[in-house]
């Protein structure tokens, strides 16, 4: 598993570069949970209102997925800065510091989606213009100010774990509310898999390339917005629902046109 | 047509050279503008850094007559403790030369006219401001542009303020172009980043003389003190044409080159006006050779002043590859300074952690020390830094003068960074390997003592944690 983490890792950066550097150890966990979203987004079962645990646990692979892979700076820098036998240490509280307000925002979310409304195309499209919209916010400026070290953390032991998760929480505060509003319009389209590409490269070019652009971001969000508006044979929740558990009528060549994207 | 940019002090000795007299002209022509004007005074200033930066001007001040979109591309660009650092101000100045030059052309200047640079490094009587900056009126009586009361006191008077650790030219030593993302180390140019206001530590030529000679024309509440009013005093600019200068005198010896990696080279472009007021913009691929560049400058002197002896031996200082360095040390407290002498020391790794890297390398090669977190409630003094190993044998090593340049800014917690603050890296291998020669134990703890220099200021600053690495 470690051989296989590393050579992954290796082939990472030779392909992304420096800017990019996720600790190997986490690859895996963003690979997987890249997997099982885009396995969940081809499903016609995806559409179907699911449970409340599922839809945290939809939630959270989501973040895995798409937010933590642009922690890698960073993680990279928390490596630096502790001793090399507490870097696991180190780099899972912050991780788990991260983590917990996009747990906590998991609720809402879930219950939000056990609403018929919250599966229309219109709440994906209007929910992704909506986040196009607060992108160009100061608030949401300030916010990704916030992906990044504050305070140098202590070398090792409990103070540097308790450290590390305060950074952390710190540090998943500001992405919560800078991306929070973009994730919720992906989880809306039934984490599609267009949307869940172009919300990634939404926070690359937010946050990794060397001139980050929040205007180019934006654009993206609404773009996105509009394609789900005016394309909602490539996202009809209800439809799906509908074809899934009464389709026994429709030819499988007609039942497949309306899979999802 | 190649420009050639004097130094200061030659013209000023030269009977009948009028360069300095145009410059006067030049900036008196920029100041009469209105701020709306891209070509203005106010406008270049707020390039570097507005007033009051983070915050949003406020509503009755000139810098709030321009709307959002254009201060958020114009203003607040200056690139500091990054390795945009040298190129951004090459085409800062570069264009602030055409500006000054064509309104001096407007008056009826010489078309041939250049920005001098000032060498503060060549001569203790070159390290006093030059005189036509001191003199509060011209001959005729009339205010003198060029003159700034908000300086240090002895600086305005013709006294002598800089001292030779001042304007040391030990960046001039540093071998690699740039610090590599995710590297504990120094360069000459400043750490990899994305685009960055204020970035995570400076390269060697920013910290000195760069960073000092800000600090001391600007103590102890200056306008060069703080970057968001350094370019208001026309010194400024002869400053940085220096440092500038100082690049090319590095790009001499063989040995050195800029850097190709297009995260550099090629992928940031930054806003700029020329002297038409046109916007403009430009990568630093565009500006790495100065003469050849579309500034078509170059310098009357090349040849480096006093180089002191490298920190490290020569066949160190090969670039690549090199061990990367790791923690050995560190506090575990901020430590705040003062204006007494402070000495702290530095622990070493729990045991189980040092027997690990113990066990990976040798005696380490290389070894710096990083003042990491380093805050201030408003812009403050310069320190100097020094280096021992805990033991009977206390003996200690100066390591360099640390210019907290930008501190205030840097701490505002709603800036870029949140209030993180400044980091500095200092190669200390030298230091210590004379420290260890002299009898001091190699495994013993460190100890780092930073002492005030010519009377801080009364800025609270604080240290968030001193750092050894090892590699």
């Amino acid at each position: 598993m470690n051989l296989a983490a590393s050579w992954l890792g290796r082939r990472w950066l030779a392909f992304a570069g420096p800017r990019t550097r996720l600790p190997g150890a986490l690859l895996p966990l963003v690979a997987v949970a890249w997997w099982l979203m885009l396995r969940h987004a081809v499903s016609h079962a995806s559409h179907a209102p699911r449970n409340a645990g599922t839809e945290v646990a939809d939630w959270m692979l989501m973040v895995i997925a798409m937010m933590l892979p642009l922690l890698g700076p960073t993680l990279a820098e928390v490596r630096r800065t502790t001793y090399p036998p507490a870097h696991a240490l180190a780099v899972s509280g912050y991780v788990l510091g991260w983590s917990l307000p996009w747990l906590l925002l998991a609720a809402p979310v879930a219950g939000l989606r056990q609403l018929e409304l919250m599966h229309s195309p219109v709440a994906a499209g209007v929910a992704f213009i909506a986040s196009a919209a607060w992108a160009c916010t100061a608030w949401h400026a300030r916010a990704l100010t916030s992906c990044g070290l504050r305070r140098p953390l202590p070398p090792a032991g409990l103070p540097l774990a308790f450290g590390a998760c305060r950074e952390g929480w710190s540090a998943g505060v500001g992405c919560c509310v800078s991306c929070a509003p973009l994730m919720l319009a992906c989880t809306l389209t039934g984490h599609s898999v267009i949307a869940m590409l172009g919300g990634f490269a939404l926070g690359w070019l937010e946050r990794s390339t060397y001139r980050p652009s929040i205007r180019l971001g934006a654009a993206l969000a609404l773009g996105l917005g509009v394609w789900f508006l005016i394309f909602p044979a490539a996202h009809d929740p209800h439809r799906e629902h509908q074809h899934h558990h009464h389709g026994a009528d429709l030819q499988p060549q007609a039942r497949a046109a309306h899979a999802p994207i | 047509m190649a420009w050639i940019r004097k130094n200061v002090w030659d013209l000023i000795a030269t009977p009948g050279d009028q360069t300095l007299y145009w410059y006067a002209r030049g900036v008196a022509a920029m100041q009469q503008r209105p701020i709306t004007d891209p070509t203005s005074w106010l406008f270049q200033g707020a390039v570097h850094g507005r007033p009051g930066w983070p915050d949003d001007p406020e509503p009755d001040s000139p810098w709030a007559q321009l709307p959002r979109d254009v201060r958020e591309t114009f203003w607040d660009q200056c690139q500091h403790r990054t390795w945009f650092f040298l190129p951004w101000h090459r085409m800062y100045v570069g264009y602030f030369e055409r500006i000054v030059r064509a309104a001096i052309v407007a008056e009826g200047g010489p078309e041939d006219w250049a920005l001098p640079y000032w060498n503060y490094s060549k001569s203790a009587e070159q390290a006093l401001l030059p005189t036509p900056f001191r003199q509060p009126t011209l001959d005729d009586g009339s205010p003198n542009p060029l003159f700034v009361a908000e300086r240090n006191p002895p600086a305005n008077a013709g006294e002598a303020f800089l001292d030779e650790q001042d304007v040391s030219l030990g960046a001039l030593n540093e071998a690699s172009f740039f610090l590599p993302s995710g590297e504990t180390g120094t360069s000459f140019a400043g750490p990899e980043t994305i685009f960055e206001h204020f970035g995570p530590s400076s390269g060697a030529l920013e910290r000195l003389p760069h960073n000092q000679v800000h600090v001391e024309v600007g103590r102890p509440n200056g306008w060069m003190l703080d970057p968001n009013l350094a370019a208001l005093d026309p010194i400024f600019w002869l400053h940085h044409a220096n440092i500038d200068r100082l690049w090319e005198v590095w790009l001499q010896d063989p040995a050195h080159a800029n850097t190709d990696v297009a995260g550099w080279a090629k992928d940031v472009a930054f806003d700029f006006h020329d002297e038409a007021g046109v916007p403009q913009k430009l990568t630093s691929e565009v500006v790495s050779d100065a003469a050849t560049s579309l500034f078509e400058y170059t310098y009357d002197e090349l040849a480096p002043a006093v180089v002191p002896a490298p920190l490290i031996a020569a066949a160190a200082r090969t670039p690549a590859p090199r061990p990367r360095a790791a923690l050995a040390a560190a506090t575990s407290q901020p430590i705040p300074l003062s204006q007494q002498r402070v000495a702290v020391s530095v622990p070493r790794a729990a045991p189980a952690a040092s027997a690990a890297r113990a066990a990976l390398t040798a005696a380490p090669t290389r070894v710096f020390l990083s003042l990491e977190g380093i805050t201030a409630n408003k812009p403050a003094g310069a320190y100097d830094i020094f280096i021992g190993l805990e033991g009977p044998q206390a003996k200690e090593q100066f390591v360099a003068r640390l210019a907290p340049f930008g501190v205030a800014a840097a701490s505002a917690p709603q800036g870029p960074h949140r209030g993180a603050g400044l980091s500095e890296t200092f190669d200390i291998s030298q230091a210590v390997a004379q420290l260890q020669a002299s009898g001091a134990r190699s495994a013993a703890d460190y100890k780092v003592t930073i002492v005030p220099v010519k009377g801080a200021n009364d800025a609270q600053v604080t240290v968030g944690r001193i750092a050894i690495y090892e590699g």
